[in-house]
């Protein structure tokens, strides 16, 4: 048919624009738009902070006593509320005018004081006026974690009793710039990182009670009282000691690794799960993201896996499972597991237990943030190999970042899924981005039936059919963990409505909840970190 | 989203109040920019101004305690900065701007106002005419016709087949072009 020309409709008044039916646009060109967006505002910010920079460089002078350092902060909406709400229909909103005292779009009142001038500053920061500036180094309610020798090379997310403290410590000293020429003392340094909604600094506090404030593009140093100095060493290095000796249990899930080249004020953030963001799952997009990005949503977790195949003859069933006990730390890299291998008659034996053969084939897989080991147990060997991978290792991916080199047909990319942190270890079961791909890829194959309780989880239950011609598999089941997307069941099944394939996790636990991570046993085995020997063979 | 809640999430996380507020605005603040700018740039040139309007309200409402309804606000930014965009583009293709283009039409005669109020008119018109098509015709065609979405980007919006939004487009334009003609509208006087 002709194409109907709607131009009329342009520049249209807004009660006409309410009439039509939206724009809208898909998922990866909305996230690309957002991207843009904070990218351009991080720039008015900046460009607003020199702006406040400069106007003080002019109105200061002589020596000072600040009661703190102020961070500024760009309030500005009045003015350009006021400069703007009057209207664009026509060509006098187009030209620039002084707004009104106490004009806003919401109805608050604005002083005086708070509108100012426009600088002429970036033909974006310039549309905008400054306003007043108000301090706002309050880490009550931010994110905040430190760098000291004794638990080097991890980060320390202290409590939120201790941060309150610490808030509360900062909040009431007076501090006083240093000279210019004041040379840094030597010694043992604290540093606290601020996240501030991702305009994060640093104050490293140094043997003198100086500190040394950086971020947001510059770095000052100041005196600080000694409460306030005290209130920082006391945040940075609890008081954990039991009969003298530092007891690192206690900080058990507040211990994060990081490289020495990620210790800066802005890339010690990348060592932790910053990419985790609210999923609706009863949307197939966000279920697809979770389950993908399964690491973001815990630090950590310990349970039992049984990952399992089963064949059917004329004369019966026969398959094998592997067992996995299992608990990790993504935070400082740390993870345990105790492998055992089974034969067995059907499903409901390996789930249960009973009736199983053992096929006397166990080991041991390990990593303590630095190596990885792997033990035979019916070897008696082990190997220890570098090469840990870390948060910062495997950041999160988009939907976007999945399609990978399928970009124009949408489809996902298996090669584009995040980096595997864990070398072997509760592997599809934590970190399930092979099963995602493999089962939920394409989204007109499968449902989301509802929410049930599985194993003790509240799990989001899903159906759908399998394509494989080199695969029995036809349909299955799969129920992921609702909080984490992990995967608590998968049941695959054959033409016959038979289980052939399966992955159950029971004793699922996350967080404060989950089991310490264990140390492994090597004693009476042979082994080291020498070389890499020969990978251990299970018995046939 | 009113101010009373955005204000209360910046507090709580500067990301989240962005991420939620660009949610429940881009597609109001893209039907904007593209009403603006559909015939003086492409779809990169939409999606910079776009990410411009959220950039500019992110900025204006940074730290800042707000109340009330926001949509206003931000349908005022976005029509500014749409009109900034399009002078921009303007000047970059070399399109010369008349001084009867209605966007720049400062000062009107009587004769002016009389045809702009006319078309304003006819705007109206236009729309309830399409928004009496009901869904999902209303979305389907000014999509097609206006927007100038292809029916496989459509069908993927909407969760349809290419084929039906196809017929779907066949059938919503003839009804389009009978409620036009029913208010004595003409194709051609568009």
């Amino acid at each position: 048919m002709n194409k109907i020309d709607l131009g009329i409709l342009d520049n249209a008044d807004e009660d006409v624009i309410e009439k039509l039916p939206p724009f809208s646009s898909d998922e990866a060109t909305r996230k690309r738009v957002l991207s843009m967006s904070e990218k351009k505002f991080d720039k008015l910010m900046s460009e607003q902070k020199k702006v406040d920079d400069s106007e003080y460089e002019v109105s200061v002078s002589g020596v000072e006593i600040y009661r703190r350092p102020v961070w500024h902060r760009a309030l500005g909406i009045a003015a350009a509320v006021a400069l703007i709400a009057g209207g664009i229909g026509t060509a006098a909103a187009l030209k620039h005018r002084s707004p009104k005292s106490g004009e806003s779009m919401f109805g608050a009142q604005v002083t005086d004081e708070q509108t100012s001038a426009v600088p002429e500053t970036s033909s974006l920061a310039a549309e905008l006026p400054v306003k007043a500036k108000t301090p706002v180094i309050d880490i009550a309610n931010d994110e905040v974690r430190f760098t000291a020798a004794v638990y080097a090379p991890y980060l320390l997310d202290i409590s939120a009793e201790q941060q309150s403290k610490l808030a509360a410590a900062l909040d009431s000293s007076e501090w006083t710039p240093c000279g210019e020429d004041e040379p840094l003392p030597e010694g043992q340094t604290f540093t606290m990182y601020v996240y501030n909604n991702g305009s994060p600094y640093s104050i490293t506090l140094y043997g003198d009670k100086t500190v040394k404030l950086e971020g947001m593009g510059e770095t000052t140093r100041w005196h600080i009282p000694d409460s306030a100095a005290s209130a920082i060493i006391e945040a940075a290095v609890p008081e954990t000691e039991k009969d003298g000796i530092w007891d690192e249990t206690a900080l058990l899930g507040r211990m994060t690794w990081c490289s020495a080249d990620s210790i800066n004020v802005s890339d010690i953030w990348k060592n932790t799960r910053a990419g985790a963001r609210d999923c609706d799952m009863t949307n197939k997009d966000d279920v697809f993201f979770k389950m993908n990005n399964a690491p973001d949503y815990f630090d950590r977790a310990s349970g039992t896996v049984k990952i399992g195949r089963l064949d059917y003859y004329a004369s019966g069933c026969s398959g094998d499972s592997t067992k996995y006990d299992f608990q990790v730390d993504l935070n400082t890299a740390q993870a345990y597991q105790y492998e055992e291998n089974y034969y067995g008659p059907s499903y409901e034996a390996f789930i249960s237990g009973e009736g199983l053969t053992d096929q006397n084939v166990d080991f041991i897989q390990a990593q303590d943030g630095e190596n990885y080991c792997s033990a035979s147990l019916s070897d008696k060997t082990y190997y220890k190999l570098p090469g840990v991978k870390h948060r910062i290792d495997s950041p999160t991916v988009t939907l976007e970042e999945l399609r990978g080199k399928n970009s124009e047909s949408g489809t996902f990319d298996s090669s584009a899924s995040r980096i595997q942190m864990l070398s072997g270890i509760a592997i599809n079961c934590i970190e399930n981005y092979r099963t995602a791909f493999e089962y939920l890829s394409s989204f007109d194959n499968w449902d989301i039936v509802g929410t049930e309780e599985v194993n003790g989880r509240v799990c989001v239950h899903i159906n759908g059919a399998y394509q494989a011609a080199y695969d029995s598999i036809t349909s299955f089941d799969l129920y992921l963990d609702e909080e984490t997307g992990v995967t608590v069941r998968l049941k695959a099944y054959d033409a016959s409505g038979r289980v052939v394939y399966f992955i159950e996790t029971e004793n699922l636990k996350f967080n404060g909840e989950a089991e310490q991570v264990k140390n492994p046993d090597l004693s009476g085995l042979t082994g080291g970190s020498e070389a890499e020997p020969a990978l251990p063979k299970k018995a046939s | 989203m009113n101010g009373e809640e955005y204000s209360s999430i910046l507090k709580r996380s500067r990301r989240e109040a962005h991420q939620l507020l660009f949610d429940e605005y881009y597609n109001y603040v893209g039907t904007i920019v593209v009403n603006h700018l559909r015939n003086v740039g492409g779809r990169e040139d939409t999606e910079e101004c776009i990410s411009d309007v959220f950039a500019k309200v992110f900025f204006a409402l940074e730290g800042q305690s707000v109340t009330g309804d926001m949509r206003k606000f931000i349908a005022t930014i976005a029509k500014r900065t749409s009109i900034d965009c399009y002078r921009s583009l303007s000047r970059k293709t070399e399109r010369s701007v008349s001084l009867d283009d209605e966007m720049f039409s400062v000062i009107s005669s009587d004769d002016d106002l009389e045809a702009e109020n006319e078309r304003c008119e006819l705007q109206r018109i236009v729309a309830d005419c399409i928004s009496s098509l009901g869904e999902p015709d209303s979305t389907i065609v000014i999509q097609k016709f206006y927007y100038n979405k292809t029916s496989r980007q459509i069908a993927g919006l909407l969760s349809m087949k290419p084929s039906a939004v196809r017929m779907r487009v066949k059938r919503a334009g003839e009804r389009l072009r009978s409620a036009l003609a029913e208010r004595g509208i003409k194709e051609e006087s568009l």
